[in-house]
């Protein structure tokens, strides 16, 4: 006879909760819904989405440290993260506006903490936090734009990177506005031989599923933070260049950035990618769905029981 | 006539033919084999690729996508897929507010679909496997989009499934959309026409010649042999040889089609200006599927030179060809 003691059964149960709660995917089962990142048109919002209020607190906290990071479906890597996601949060505030960040270093390496508009290298902040420490990074006056923090010390192939979307006084009036990074993480830093090609750290389908209305006005603040050359093509829509061209796909080089203001035309579900078909083969591929009209109900449950296809 | 001056003329006529060969060539065909375009004896009208564009603004179109066996350059082939038969498949040409109906037959052994930049359409004609829009072996499918005031420009279409059905799993991943057919061939260039850029005889108007300029590569798991960079299917010596006129002006419409590789295009001492924005450029950079509208004045002076891809490696694999100014 085995006699259980009841604080060790006690035990084992709080560990294997615990377990459960730090690794839910090991409990999937094989053909487990993959759980698709729904943005943008969902429940309640008004219009347009902001990333922050005005006169709200600009004091944000970051804390660096490793994750399991899944970049496709099973498929896992040690990533190196701001507050466990890639890209990092995106924080927010209004031109001239004071920006503070308290930066917690749970690395076992320094990390060279930046801000620059995104596109340049033109530092605007930054700070080296040593392994282990925090440190509190105050900017004055927030230039206005779309803005890069990263480390400068490498850790951007590992996936320290975010934005700060900075507002100005005549912004144009948007119904949502979204930030995409688009990136790619190659051996080593994929622990084995793996490459994937990402759109805000994942590949498809665990990338974001933005969800529109019709004749909505979207921005994308398009971030190219890898180190190959990306598109950005979204399917059956067509929207101006910063020169004034038409066109349906930007390229972007490394480092490079741009702001594109969509109309949803039609309604339906289309791709967005970048339209390299080794990138498409990493994981570079998403969803985005218009809603038409006249709907009403819950777009996310309509599109998990895989309707507007 | 006596017998031994007969026999000199023969021999001298044949003399003269080795040292000139373009004196015996068909029109339009140059003695490297380039196919010689542009400025050409007299031209009245305009020069197009589309030739002229109907008024009708229904525009009906059949694609069959089938095996092919492509001729690169003389002596240098391999099976491959294709629209009719040719690479890039034809020139599709419409005008601001046309409906276009394309249907799709499909002689190859996977799927096969029509996937259109810049053309507005529901998901059902979009031509990817999300969206069941393509036509199965054997069949065929029929797609319904429309040119809008959004779609002025230049725009390619392209296969989106080839493969999906036999092999729907990429590096572990059930993938949407597949570039097996973009890299076998399966891709062409549309055009769509805004008020006032067509004359009454449907010729562009304002413009002397107006070029279709497609570049794509072709890997060597595609051609079982050496990677072909190529200009509208062909490389160097067969690629377009480009003539015009001094003074003229020319439009080209230049596109990527290549599955991944970036492009650009590069004439020594000439200026690309965008025609929408009217941003000028002495290099035109092309990611995979970027088009560009170009606006082009060849000059006053006469000369022979070259356009070429410049990105290392392309001009080698075939990425160039002629560019001349005549008087």
């Amino acid at each position: 006879m085995i006699q259980l003691k009841a604080p060790g059964a006690v035990l084992t149960f709080i560990a294997l909760l615990a377990f459960q709660v730090v690794t839910p995917a090991y409990f999937l089962p094989p053909d487990a819904v993959i759980e698709t990142d729904y943005q943008g048109h969902i429940d309640e919002h008004a219009a347009p989405e902001l990333f922050c209020e005005p006169g709200g607190s600009r004091d944000y906290a970051l804390t660096i440290s490793e994750v399991r990071w899944e970049v496709a479906p099973g498929q896992f890597f040690t990533a190196w993260t701001f507050n466990g996601v890639i890209p990092g949060p995106t924080l927010c505030g209004y031109e001239g506006e004071a920006l503070q960040v308290e930066i917690t270093n749970r690395l076992d390496r320094a990390v060279e903490f930046n801000i620059a508009p995104a596109g340049t290298t033109d530092a605007v902040a930054m700070a080296t936090v040593a392994s282990g420490e925090t440190y509190v990074l105050a900017h004055e006056a927030l230039p206005a734009g779309t803005l890069v923090y990263s480390d400068a010390a490498g850790g951007i192939d590992h996936g320290l990177y975010g934005a700060i979307v900075v507002y100005g006084t005549d912004e144009p009036q948007v119904d949502h506005d979204i930030v995409v990074f688009e990136d790619e993480f190659a051996p080593p830093v994929t622990d084995g031989n793996d490459y994937f090609a990402v759109l805000n750290g994942k590949g498809y389908p665990l990338n974001p599923h933005y969800i529109f209305a019709l004749d909505e006005e979207v921005r994308f603040r398009m971030i190219n933070i890898g180190s190959e050359l990306h598109t950005f093509h979204i399917h059956g829509h067509v929207w101006l260049d910063e020169a004034g061209n038409h066109v349906d796909n930007e390229v972007l080089a490394p480092g490079e950035t741009v702001d594109g203001t969509i109309k949803m035309r039609e309604p339906g579900s289309w791709m967005y990618h970048c339209h390299i078909y080794d990138h498409i083969a990493g994981g570079m591929t998403a969803m985005l769905t218009v809603l038409p009209d006249d709907f009403t109900g819950d777009p996310v449950a309509y599109l998990r029981n895989g309707g507007m296809h | 006539m006596r017998p031994g001056f007969a026999a000199g003329a023969i021999v001298a006529l044949l003399a003269f033919m080795v040292i000139t060969p373009g004196w015996f060539l068909p029109p339009g065909t140059t003695a490297s084999g380039s196919l010689l375009v542009g400025h050409l004896g007299e031209h009245a009208a305009p020069e197009s690729d589309c030739g002229p564009v109907s008024d009708d603004p229904i525009k009906r179109v059949t694609l069959v996508a089938q095996a092919t066996v492509w001729e690169v350059a003389p002596g240098e082939s391999f099976p491959t897929w294709s629209f009719n038969g040719i690479i890039p498949g034809p020139v599709i040409c419409l005008r601001e507010g046309d409906t276009l109906i394309l249907t799709l037959e499909n002689r190859l052994s996977t799927i096969a679909s029509f996937h259109a930049h810049g053309l507005a359409r529901e998901p059902s004609s979009d031509g990817t496997y999300l969206t069941a829009s393509y036509a199965p072996p054997g069949g065929s499918y029929t797609y319904t989009l429309q040119a809008d005031a959004h779609s002025v420009g230049t725009w390619a279409y392209h296969d989106a499934v080839a493969e999906l059905d036999k092999d729907p799993f990429i590096d572990g991943l059930s993938l949407p959309e597949s570039g097996e057919g973009i890299e076998r061939g399966m891709f062409g260039a549309i055009i769509v026409y805004g008020e006032g850029e067509l004359d009454e005889a449907g010729l562009p108007a304002g413009y002397d010649h107006e070029m279709v300029l497609v570049e794509a590569e072709f890997e060597s798991e595609v051609t079982a042999g050496p990677v072909y960079m190529t200009i509208n299917g062909k490389i160097a010596p067969v690629t377009p040889h480009y003539q015009f006129q001094a003074g003229e002006t020319v439009r080209f419409r230049v596109l990527n089609v290549g599955p991944n590789a970036n492009h650009n295009l590069w004439v020594e001492g000439l200026d690309w200006r965008q025609t929408q924005s009217g941003t000028v450029v002495d290099s035109v950079l092309f990611g995979a599927l970027e088009f560009g509208d170009f606006t082009l004045e060849v000059g006053d002076e006469p000369r022979e030179t070259q356009y070429t891809c410049s990105i290392d490696g392309h001009e080698e694999a075939g990425m160039h060809g002629l560019f001349s100014v005549i008087a």
